[in-house]
């Protein structure tokens, strides 16, 4: 029976990804025919050489960038949740995101290195210093929340802790701000929308190697997850080096959330939700089901968005004005229904 | 045979540089085949040395010798296929099947993505079919009763395959029909098969009767150990239970009444 329920949500999950995907490919700011799209992704090019740019250097590219984000944020929550045993984490709530942020902006507006602009030139050293500012700040927020989680045991409390966390970065951006050149302030604001249009085809094989790497790392962590959900003293009863374990998970969750937001901004909400969505459609706590699930869940979700992005009348709608509107309710509901949803008892 | 023993133990926690000793000098052991009752008044420090002699939490001093080897040195994997433990925390994984949280057990046993073989489905099936919940193998863990939940642990504790078991109040929170179906079962995996059960209890007329052999925390801070008989012979159980209590144990019935 449980056996069923997994594999009609991963071929239905599955299913929404194509079509998700092939939507992305179709639609867009600028109208093109879907004959011309199959003729430019078969390679037959197409009589408009700017459609065949638009496809191949921005469609295909945002296209991937949002299914490897989508799936990295929500993996990321879920590794959360269970290193935290705290139904209520992700790495946005936490402010593993805004520490990552605050790296990128420490590197942009200090340094006016410039990460996520299409605009061709950028040298690799100026996006390498934005990813490694992230993956610092991440890293280093990740190291305050595991102190304080061994002192403050109430998981409100550490949610709090990573609220406050959101705030102090903000303001030390503020600050930074204050200082910044214009150019530094500006592309700063515009990174803040959050997008999956920013990873350019030059540097699409350093996100999609990083993400991939930082999600097949997280399946290797099946059998020490799941042990983590009976709690540190029976995890270790069985046999689990607990102090190891959740480092390698924050280590994990830290270079995806970090490379994620180094390149498509501090995105909101999917981390949060995704687990849940997953949980509530298969109806399992087991990792071995619940990490394939979150995957694509999380692909599908950020596909969502970035089509509902270039939905609008005019021009681009930023991604972090979307994901509040479709995670918002999904976490009100789960809140309301805890008693009944069963994952929680 | 004996498959646990401590040597001049000692357990206690330390707060902020503060040693406070809660239990010293304990030299015990614990039989193959036999069911071992702790008793002791609240705040003894029962708990804190169940946690020692399972290995989750470092003694202040002395050593705990399991199967020939210290316990201290033995890295988390080793000792999970040694000692099985069942807590009293409440969990909060209601998304598993029992049949699931069972096969947890078999974690010490499997490879790095923990696949299960056929012998692991066969120790499984043995679990749940000893604790007598095979009929609820498929059914959610956020559907069972906490009496129900107590089985499942067991169950999952026993798929652990150790010579050792540990239980922190296996019966606290069932009624009385479940705690002497629980305590039965206990008596029964150690007697049938040859497992040492260690479990604390304030349920004492139950453990008297039950229980091969007791470690009773005595009002000094030492624990005492022999047979039900030997204790009650000793009076050592008017000692820690009785003062100020018109309480008196009867070795007769293995039992106690009070006194107007």
């Amino acid at each position: 029976m449980p056996n069923l329920r997994y594999h009609i949500s991963l071929a239905a999950l599955t299913i929404a990804l194509i079509v998700l995907a092939v939507l992305c490919l179709l639609i867009g700011s600028v109208d093109i025919s879907a004959g011309a799209v199959w003729d430019i992704i078969c390679g037959r090019g197409a009589e408009n050489k700017a459609w065949e740019i638009i496809v191949l250097q921005s469609r295909v590219p945002t296209i991937i960038t949002a299914a490897l984000a989508g799936a990295a944020l929500a993996v990321s929550g879920l590794l959360l949740q269970t290193t935290f045993n705290n139904p209520l984490a992700g790495p946005s709530i936490l402010g593993v995101s805004s520490g990552a942020g605050l790296g990128v902006a420490v590197v942009m507006l200090a340094f006016g290195g410039v990460i996520g602009s299409n605009s061709m030139g950028v040298s690799i050293g100026s996006y390498v210093a934005t990813l490694l500012g992230a993956v610092a700040g991440a890293g280093a927020v990740l190291g305050v929340l595991m102190a304080m989680a061994t002192i403050v045991k109430s998981n409100t409390m550490l949610l709090i802790v990573g609220i406050l966390i959101s705030y102090l970065t903000s303001s030390i951006v503020s600050l930074l701000n204050s200082i910044a050149s214009e150019e530094g302030v500006h592309s700063y604001v515009a990174w803040g929308f959050g997008s999956f249009s920013g990873v350019s085809v030059e540097q699409m094989p350093i996100f999609a190697t990083l993400t991939i790497l930082g999600l097949a790392a997280s399946a290797l962590m099946v059998k020490p997850l799941n042990a983590l959900l009976l709690g540190t003293r029976y995890a270790q009863n069985l046999g689990v080096d607990t102090k190891r374990a959740r480092n390698r998970l924050l280590l994990i969750t830290g270079v995806l959330t970090a490379v994620v937001t180094a390149f498509c901004g501090p995105i909101g909400f999917l981390g949060l939700v995704v687990p849940h969505i997953a949980r509530l459609a298969l109806s399992t706590s087991n990792h071995i089901r619940l990490i394939p699930a979150t995957i694509l869940a999380g692909a599908d979700t950020a596909l969502l968005c970035s089509l509902l992005s270039v939905s609008g009348n005019h021009g681009i709608i930023p991604i972090n004005a979307i994901t509040p509107v479709i995670g918002i309710p999904i976490i009100l509901y789960i809140i309301i229904n805890r008693r009944r949803i069963n994952y929680f008892n | 045979m004996s498959i646990l023993s401590t040597h001049n133990l000692s357990v206690g926690f330390k707060n902020g540089g503060i040693v406070t000793t809660l239990l010293s000098q304990m030299n015990l052991t614990l039989e193959e085949g036999t069911l071992t009752a702790l008793i002791g008044r609240n705040g003894a420090g029962k708990s804190t040395l169940l946690r020692a002699v399972s290995g989750s939490e470092r003694p202040l001093g002395g050593s705990i010798i399991v199967n020939g080897k210290d316990l201290s040195r033995l890295p988390y994997s080793e000792v999970a296929r040694m000692i099985a433990l069942v807590s009293t925390e409440r969990l909060m994984v209601g998304a598993l099947t029992v049949r699931e949280m069972v096969e947890l057990g078999r974690q010490p046993h499997t490879g790095f993505m923990g696949r299960l073989d056929a012998k692991d489905r066969e120790v499984v099936n043995r679990a749940l079919a000893s604790t007598r919940i095979m009929h609820m193998s498929e059914k959610m863990m956020s559907q069972l009763s906490d009496g129900e939940r107590q089985k499942v642990m067991i169950a999952r504790a026993l798929a652990q395959e150790t010579p050792v078991i540990i239980l922190d109040e296996p019966t606290a929170f069932l009624d009385v029909a479940n705690r002497i179906r629980t305590m039965q079962l206990l008596s029964q995996l150690a007697h049938e098969q040859g497992k040492a059960v260690l479990l604390s209890s304030h349920d004492i007329s139950q453990t008297l009767r039950l229980a091969d052999s007791l470690w009773l925390v005595t009002s000094d801070s030492r624990v005492e150990c022999g047979t039900p008989a030997e204790i009650l012979e000793h009076g050592a159980m008017d000692k820690v239970f009785a003062p100020g209590w018109h309480i008196r144990f009867n070795r007769q019935l293995m039992d106690y009444d009070y006194e107007e």
